[in-house]
């Protein structure tokens, strides 16, 4: 125990140190891994045509989620189009060996859709699934084709914590509701953000160097770049659909 | 899981007497893939395919437009298991699933000794990785079966409207559920599938029993619409079984 702590102090020492130098520290294992860092900085654009929502029948418990539901995925907010909840990270850099991690916001059944509709999580992290709605929802998450979850939720129904243990795409889906979509990135490194409403995100604290950045959006698909980060402060970089 | 571990353990001194020679475990397991694949290729690569992916020259036209195609090994969706919903099967499922067979898809074949069954599933399994990364999670019946009295059943009658089965099997449990009829459920690839007839169980594909009723309730069927009502009905220890109850008594009267 003593000598653990020691350990510690000395290497929060270090880490200060560091930090007053402007280099930040790659959240790794545990070990004394001092590696430059800097910041991503960037924007998403979508500079088409809004496509017509898509609007679809419910032949489904009709008086809770109404006769129809209009679905927009690709939401612009100003006129040079800016994207939000597109979801951007650096890609190629392994970083699993965190220690006991925190929930991830929970993914809601609510008013028949899932909220978030997109969500980011931390392999590793534990997912809770809620419904809110008064009638019954299944959550069936999978990957790869592959059922990692299909829960059935009763209304006022215990809640559901899963560990997220692979990396990659989780498709949502209720098998009762068709039109109920949603997704989860699950990333097995810290480097991920998405698009707020004007567009931007950021990405502090990435190991300096050439890292492929990749954008992924619903329904305009993937971009890729290759951004040099730098040792310290930000890189800025713009992305551009379609 | 007593019974199955009855089954296993029987399995395992069967094959010490067929093999009374073998060295390390792992020279065994080598062995048991290799007999496994022998028999894979003679007795069911006609559905499932040479690499395991379900397209076997009979597989099409077993299940053309709709479910229930073989299964694809190289996914690792297995619906008939003992275990969590997003686990895989232990070998004692699989096994079950090769000697029992499944009404309406897949002869039992039960007529391969015991020590081949157990050599055909570990050829199986080599189709997926998970196998070798990951440990499967038991569920664990919630106590025991209870008697099948009129209250029991009535209860498993509200259960079964509270748990909204009837939007998918339908009110009277026929597989003609709102959800089934407007062709909206479909299984991991896409085909259409549907719930069963829940009236009628010599059709059913994951056993008839009260114990076989609440596993699927609790498993689910991975890679099809049926979801695990595991926690919801886990609070109350007894209502799986009141369920089961309910369901099975569909039965009686036909
Ligand atoms: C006549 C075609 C046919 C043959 C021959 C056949 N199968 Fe199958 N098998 C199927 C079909 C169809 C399914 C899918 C049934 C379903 O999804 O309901 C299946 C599913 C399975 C499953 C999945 C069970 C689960 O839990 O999801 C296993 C395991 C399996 N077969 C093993 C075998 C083995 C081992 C052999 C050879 C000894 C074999 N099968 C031969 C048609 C066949
Ligand atoms: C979202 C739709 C859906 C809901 C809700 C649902 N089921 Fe199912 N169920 C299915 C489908 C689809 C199958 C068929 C899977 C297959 O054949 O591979 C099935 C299969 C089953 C089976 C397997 C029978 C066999 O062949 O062994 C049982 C038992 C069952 N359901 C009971 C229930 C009960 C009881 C409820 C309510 C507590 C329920 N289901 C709710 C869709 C659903």
């Amino acid at each position: 125990m003593c000598s653990q702590s020691v350990v510690l102090t000395h290497r929060l020492l270090l880490t200060s140190i560091f930090f007053v130098l402007g280099y930040g520290v790659v959240p790794g294992m545990g070990q004394l891994e001092m590696i430059y860092a800097g910041t991503l900085e960037g924007t998403v654009h979508y500079l088409g045509m809004q496509p017509p929502s898509n609007v679809l029948k419910v032949l489904k418990d009709q008086e809770h989620c109404g006769a129809e539901v209009s679905i927009q995925t690709v939401q612009i907010h100003d006129a040079q189009g800016a994207l939000s909840d597109a979801v951007v990270s650096v890609e190629g850099i392994k970083d699993v060996g965190q220690e006991a991690m925190e929930m991830e916001r929970p993914v809601l059944n609510t008013r028949c859709a899932f909220a978030p509709r997109i969500g980011m999580a931390r392999q590793g992290q534990e997912l809770e699934i809620r419904n809110q709605d008064p009638i019954l929802h299944n959550t069936h998450i999978k990957h790869r084709g592959r059922t990692f979850l299909n829960v059935a939720q009763v209304p006022g129904g215990n809640p559901i914590v899963k560990r997220l243990k692979r990396p990659g795409l989780h498709t949502i889906r209720c098998d009762k509701h068709v039109f109920m979509e949603g997704s989860l990135h699950v990333f097995d490194h810290p480097y991920y953000s998405m698009t707020n409403q004007t567009g931007m995100f950021r990405i502090e604290s990435i190991p300096a160097g050439k890292h492929p950045i990749r954008v992924w959006h619903e329904a305009l698909g993937i971009l890729e770049k290759v951004v040099n980060v730098p040792e310290k402060g930000a890189v800025q970089v713009k992305f551009t659909y379609p | 899981m007593n019974i199955f571990m009855k089954r296993f353990g029987w399995a395992l001194l069967m094959l010490g007497m067929a093999q009374p020679a073998f060295g390390g475990s792992e020279m065994t397991s080598l062995n048991m893939v290799e007999d496994g694949r022998t028999i894979y290729e003679r007795s069911c690569l006609i559905c499932h395919g040479a690499s395991g992916k379900g397209d076997g020259p009979a597989a099409f036209y077993n299940a053309a437009f709709s479910a229930s195609r073989a299964r694809d090994f190289t996914v690792g969706n297995y619906k008939f298991r003992s275990t969590v919903s997003g686990s895989l099967p232990v070998d004692q499922d699989l096994f079950r699933t090769v000697t029992d067979g499944i009404p309406g898809s897949m002869p039992s074949f039960s007529g391969l000794s015991i020590e081949q069954r157990w050599q055909v599933v570990a050829y199986i399994k080599t189709f997926y990785s998970g196998f070798q990364e990951e440990t499967p999670e038991s569920i664990s019946l919630n106590g025991s079966p209870i008697p099948s009295t009129a209250a029991s059943i009535q209860r498993g009658k509200a259960l079964f409207e509270e748990m909204d089965c009837a939007s998918c099997h339908g009110k009277q449990a026929r597989g003609d559920g709102s959800v089934a009829l407007a062709g909206e459920l479909k299984d991991s690839r896409g085909l259409l599938i549907s719930p069963n007839d829940l009236t009628n169980r010599t059709g059913w594909k994951n056993g008839t029993t009260v114990r076989d009723m609440v596993r699927t309730l609790f498993t689910g069927l991975d890679g099809t619409p049926m979801p695990s009502y595991e926690s919801q009905l886990a609070g109350h220890k007894e209502d799986a079984w009141h369920l089961a109850n309910y369901i099975l008594s569909l039965s009686h009267h036909e």
